[in-house]
Order: structure tokens, then sequence, then C-alpha cells
């Protein structure tokens, strides 16, 4: 017996509510990918028709709706990036670590210009995993699911991304590389 | 634990995310050894640093207002115009309404002649129904034209009327509250002439909403360009101008299969997911019989508002509701179709479609096509009929469509027994596409056209093959003859090298393959 969940249409009212309820989870997720409003609206835009004609094909057993939804906008937005082959400026002329004595709190530098800039520096599937992870709180579990990656590869990516970001935001607040002895280390080592 | 080892894990540590084990041995190490305690330091603050300034850049944005509109606008136009003439409602393998109906734009209901409203009212069942159902929203909606459901000859004169009543509630899945909204809309067509009015009408304060009719030579529609008037305001702006040429032939009623109620309602019947049918009394006082089934209510909770903390919804888990199917029990005609749940303690409606009235007139009845004594709605000339709707399909030539940059697949020579109708978008339009129908008398068809998306078709085909011209045919359905139609049905998709078009068809595979064969392009 065929099962009757796949193939089903959805009608006006529903799909109006269906959009009241995810435009901005489609539309921030756009911004954050994309960085400019005008593209995200346009996403926001071809996500939702995307939706509409695939509807028939989101079968709930599979996940929730919200990673399919999310799914769909990602896959969109990753190859709308791939396809225009965003430049990363090479990483030797990214700022120097600008951060380096840094006295303020962690809330000021996260608004600085470079904090963005290092963000862009991160390939789109890093990218990707940062903005679900750490804008959108999502388990590593249905980012995988998401972007149809292993776990491993999840934390891999947010693994490299966040230490790529340390690097290019500078050392702060005098950690060191790990792997070298620390100041105090060798100083007990002396004693 | 070695330091590189735990290094690879201290972003996962961070997050949390690390299985037991993992963590505590991560702990463990850090525990004694500074220089991995201080590269998690490090780490630490990047990841707040970044999370702060994802949010900086995230949260003061919010999708425009003018979203919704844009998107109803696109769907209503991408979901729109393709004439089909065709009674049938299948999803993708060719069943009969089990429940699935593919989002085809093709296929509306402009469901309320008699068994227009019972089909309307079937693709309502479990609560899956159309875009634009049970009447239309916009005017480049198709006409979709239920056939009589009486096996007796066809009524082919006359004016049908039907009023319905179509109640949704999204919220009180969530609320607890019933707060549904109620519109009734009343329905008036001449079988002969296509002539035909729609009007819906706010059941709360009684203004019209919704209108679309057709007097014999102007369409009326209250969809206007972007940008339109807002739903519910009221006078209602209805657009009117002539309507575009060849109308009746693309958009009005067809005699086509004939459905039969009673066949339907045991084909229901007899479906595993009903689990029981029982002979009640209607609000009308009545017979019926009624069908029920336990439907999940996933895609109405995802819709009244599921929180991101909560379990993902999943039918397995999801509350079950109600879905009730009320059939006349002397004419088998559909009059009712709801769902319902359980919110504290007390049953609720999700949808509720019933049609009220439903009767034949005759072809002399004093209906006002020309909605002269409609009120509350002011009516505007358009005269370019930009806002009426469109793009419109009209009745062409090959010669005009290829002019106009198309790439036209037909067959060669129209076979012994069918007739060949040729239609298209209007000159110049920016969507470009042909609808090319054979049909023969034996109501088998088979529908060239483009403008639909053929990837899911070549994604899965149960049926692939080249043709000696070197055509990629990718076929989806079966021979086997439905339930309801006793007719096989196909979905075809066609990969030529510079253009692919889609076959819908209920003619037999064999024969489609023949027809493939004698496909040419047209220059």
């Amino acid at each position: 017996m065929q099962s009757h969940k796949q193939g089903q249409a959805i009608g006006r009212e529903a799909f109006a509510a269906l959009f009241e309820q995810y435009k901005n989870l489609v539309y921030k997720t756009a911004y954050l990918m994309l960085g400019d409003r005008q593209d995200a609206e346009e996403a926001l835009q071809e996500v939702f028709v995307l939706v509409y004609k695939s509807l028939p094909g989101y079968d709930p057993r599979k996940g929730a709706f919200s990673t399919w939804l999310y799914r769909v906008c990602m896959n969109y937005c990753l190859n709308l990036r791939r396809k225009r082959r965003v430049e990363t400026r090479p990483l030797d002329d990214a700022h120097p670590a600008l951060l380096t004595g840094w006295m303020g709190g962690l809330a000021e530098m996260a608004d600085r210009e470079e904090v963005r800039e290092a963000i862009a520096q991160l390939n789109e599937d890093q990218r990707a995993a940062v903005v679900l992870r750490y804008y959108f709180d999502l388990s590593y579990q249905e980012i995988a699911q998401i972007l149809d990656v292993p776990l491993g590869t999840v934390k891999s990516r947010l693994d490299r991304s966040l230490r790529l970001m340390r690097r290019l935001l500078g050392e702060q607040n005098g950690a060191v590389t790990p792997g070298m002895a620390s100041k105090e280390e060798v100083r007990n080592e002396m004693l | 634990m070695k330091c590189y080892e735990v290094q690879g894990l201290l972003v996962g540590y961070l997050d949390g995310e690390l299985p037991e084990a993992q963590q505590a041995l991560v702990e463990a190490h850090l525990g004694w050894c500074a220089a991995c305690q201080a590269d998690l330091n490090s780490l630490s603050g990047t990841r707040e640093i970044v999370g702060l300034a994802l949010h900086h850049m995230g949260d003061p944005e919010e999708a425009p207002l003018q979203a919704w509109g844009q998107l109803e606008a696109r769907l209503a136009r991408e979901t729109g115009p393709q004439p089909a003439r065709r009674t049938g409602l299948f999803d993708k393998t060719g069943q009969w309404l089990s429940g699935g109906i593919v989002m085809s734009g093709r296929l509306k209901v402009l469901g309320l002649t008699v068994s227009g409203a019972a089909l309307a009212t079937a693709l309502v069942l479990a609560g899956y129904f159309f875009f634009n159902a049970p009447t239309p929203v916009s005017a480049q909606e198709i006409i979709q034209r239920a056939q009589r459901a009486q096996a007796a000859a066809a009524k082919s004169t006359g004016i049908e009327y039907a009023r319905t009543e179509n109640y949704t509630d999204y919220k009180v899945l969530s609320s607890g509250t019933p707060d549904g909204t109620t519109l009734v809309s009343e329905f008036y067509e001449n079988l002969k002439t296509s002539q035909f009015r729609s009007i819906t009408y706010d059941g709360a304060n009684g203004n019209a909403v919704r209108v679309f009719a057709f007097d014999g030579a102007n369409l009326y529609s209250n969809e206007g360009a972007e940008g339109g008037p807002a739903e519910g305001a009221s006078p209602l702006t209805v657009y009117t101008g002539a309507a575009p040429k060849g109308w009746v032939e693309n958009y009005g009623i067809h005699n086509g299969p004939q459905i039969d109620q009673k066949e339907y309602f045991d084909y229901l019947s007899a479906n595993p997911d009903t689990q029981s049918v029982q002979q009640e009394k209607w609000i009308d006082g009545r017979q019926v019989y009624v069908l029920r089934s336990s439907v999940p209510l996933t895609k109405f909770q995802m819709i009244s508002g599921g929180r991101k903390t909560d379990a993902p919804p999943d039918d397995a888990n999801a509350p079950k509701g109600t879905s009730s199917t009320y059939f006349d029990a002397t004419t088998y005609e559909l009059v009712e179709s709801k769902i319902t749940a359980q919110v504290g303690g007390q049953e609720v409606r999700i949808v509720d479609y019933k049609v009220l009235e439903e009767k034949h007139l005759p072809a002399n009845a004093p209906v006002k096509w020309d909605l002269s004594d409609v009120t509350g709605i002011a009516l505007v000339q358009d005269p370019t009929g930009e806002k009426l709707g469109g793009p419109w399909i009209i009745t062409t030539t090959v010669e005009d469509l290829v002019a106009d940059g198309l790439k036209v697949y037909k067959l060669k020579d129209v076979p012994a027994g069918f007739t060949e109708h040729v239609a298209g978008s209007e000159p110049g339009a920016q969507e470009k596409l042909y609808l090319i129908e054979y049909k023969n008398a034996d109501d088998g068809f088979a529908d060239f056209q483009t403008g639909h998306s053929p990837q899911d078709i070549i994604n899965n085909p149960d049926v692939t093959y080249t043709t000696t011209s070197g055509l990629k045919v990718y076929l989806q359905g079966s021979d086997t003859p439905e339930e309801l139609t006793h007719k096989p049905f196909w979905f075809v998709a066609v990969v030529a090298p510079d253009a692919t078009f889609v076959i819908t068809s209920n003619l037999p595979s064999a024969t489609l393959k023949t027809m493939l064969e004698n496909t040419v392009e047209m220059k």
C-alpha cells in the first residue's frame, strides 16, 4: 500500500502560516551566509519557492521540518557562494593580530569589523557549520543532518574554524600555542 | 591522552558535544596540562567572540514586510497557467487520491460543481489541499472542471450552483483556544458556455474576499499585480477586462472521463487507513456515511508553532487527529470533510470543509455573470489585462511558438484516431511555454508541454530508454489501469539536446513509445 504521507500538497492559508513561522529562520541564515541584505531577500524568495514545490517530497519520518528547511536554505546559499566563487583574501593579507593586548571586553571586540572580516575568511563549509552552531545553537547531530556530512566532519570543521579565527584575531590574553611550554612550565622545571 | 588528541576535542568539549567517556578523559588531561588548558581558554574566548559577532550581525535582521506578498504572487504565477482539462488527480505513481496529491501546478480544482466539490473535498481529506482550493485565489489558476459523478449521461446543459464553507484553524493546536476563520463560497457555472462566477466571502463580516468570474467575454478577478490591495479590504477591488483569445477553449469546461462517486466511496472505504464507516445524520438531517481515519497532525503542529526546543515532529510521535469524510447515503456525493483533534479534553476542528448546498439550475436561470448584483466590490477596468492574471495560455500555432523562441517538440504526424490541439503562451510573454494535446475518442490523451520541472522524473524513473533519434526518455507511472479511471497513467520527461519537455498521458507505454519515435523538433 503506497504510503499516503508523501506527495501532499498544501493550501494557501497553511503555507502562509508556515512562511510566517519560518521566514526569519531562512532570512537570517541567508543573511549570515551571504552577507548582503538584497541577496538574503532573494534567497528568502527562492528558498520558499523551493520549499513550496518540494513540500510533497518532505518525509516527516526522516526528521524535523526545521532541519529540512535549514538544509534547503543552506544548499541554496552554498551553491550560490560556490557559483560566485567568493574570493577569500589570502591569509597573509588579513589584519595582523590586532587584538593582541585588547583590554576591553569580549563584547566590544566582537563588534569590531575585523571580526566580521575574520568570519569572512572561513570557507563556505566552515561558515555554514559556524553559523548553524554559534548563531542557531543547533546540535552537532542536527548540523550533520542539515549539511549531510558525518558527525566527525562537523566536529573538525568547527575545530578548524575556531582555530583559524583565533589565529586571525591574534593571540589574546597571553594564550600560548599548545605544544610549546608555557612560561610557568619552564619556570617550574627550572626550580 | 596525548596533547594532540585532546586538542582535537577541545571545541567539541566547549560545545558540550563530547560523549561522556571522552569528556571525562579530556577533563582529566586538562587537570594537569597547562598548555592544553591555555589552548582551551583561548579557544573559549574565540568561540564567545564568534557567537557574539554572529548575533550582532544576525539579530537585527528580519525578513522584509513585503516578502509574503512577493512570494504569493510568484507562486501564483509559477503554479498557474497550464490548463489541465483532465479530471484525473493523480500522485506521482498514478494512485488516485490515496491521500497524496502531487503538487502539480497544472491541477487545480475550481471545484464547486457537484462533482467538483466532491473532488475538492476529497483533496481536503486528511488536510491536503491545493494552494488555491477550494476557490481560486489567483486569476492565473487553472480551471479544472471535475466531471459529473453520475454514471448516467453527463449533464452538459444548465447551470451548476454550489455553496461551500471552509473553516480553518491552525492555532488551536498550540493555543488550545478555537480561533478559526470561516470562508463561504458561492459558485455558478454554465456547463455549455463556460460562463462562471466564484465569490468567496469572509464568514465573519460577509465581505467579499475573492472573486473570479467569466461572463462569456470578460474576466473578473480580485488578483492584481504585485503589491495589490490587501485581502480583506472593503470594498474589494475587482479588475475586469477582455479574456484572452481562446479562453473557453483552453480554460472552459470539457467533457472527460466520468468518475463515479459511489466507486470513489467504495475505494476509500476499502483503504486500510479507513478505520470506520458509519451511517449517521448530517447537519441538514439527511443520512450520510461517515468514513473516519486517524491522521497524524504533524503538518498542523508545524504550522501552529513548534518551538525549536520541542522534539522534532514526526508522524509516529505526532499527536493524532481524526479525519472524517461524509458522503450522502443516497447519491454518494461528498458533503463534508474535516480534521479534528482532542485539545484540552475537547474535540476541536482544524479544518472543516462543507458543501452547504448544491443545485442544478436551468440554462436560462437569471445569473448575473457580470457581477452586477454583487455588493462590496468595486470594478476597475483593466484594458491591458495585466491585472487580471496571466500569463495566459492561448490557442496558437506551432509557427507562432517557434517564432517566439520556443523549442517545440511534437508528433510529426497526428496518429489515426487522435486530434491535436496547440496552445501556449502569448507571443512575447516572459514565461514561454506550450501545451500540445493529443486526444482520442476513448478519452485517451497525451499532453506534450513545457513549463514543468522534470527533474523528479529524471531522478526517479520507472523506465528509461533512448529513441532512435536520440531523445532520452524517462517514465514514471504504470501500465496497470488505475482503480478509478481504469486507465494507466504516466509522467514522462524527455531530454532532447537543446530542450527538455514533459508528457502526461493515460495511454499505455507502448503507445507512448511509438509516439516518441515519431516526435520531432519543429523548426
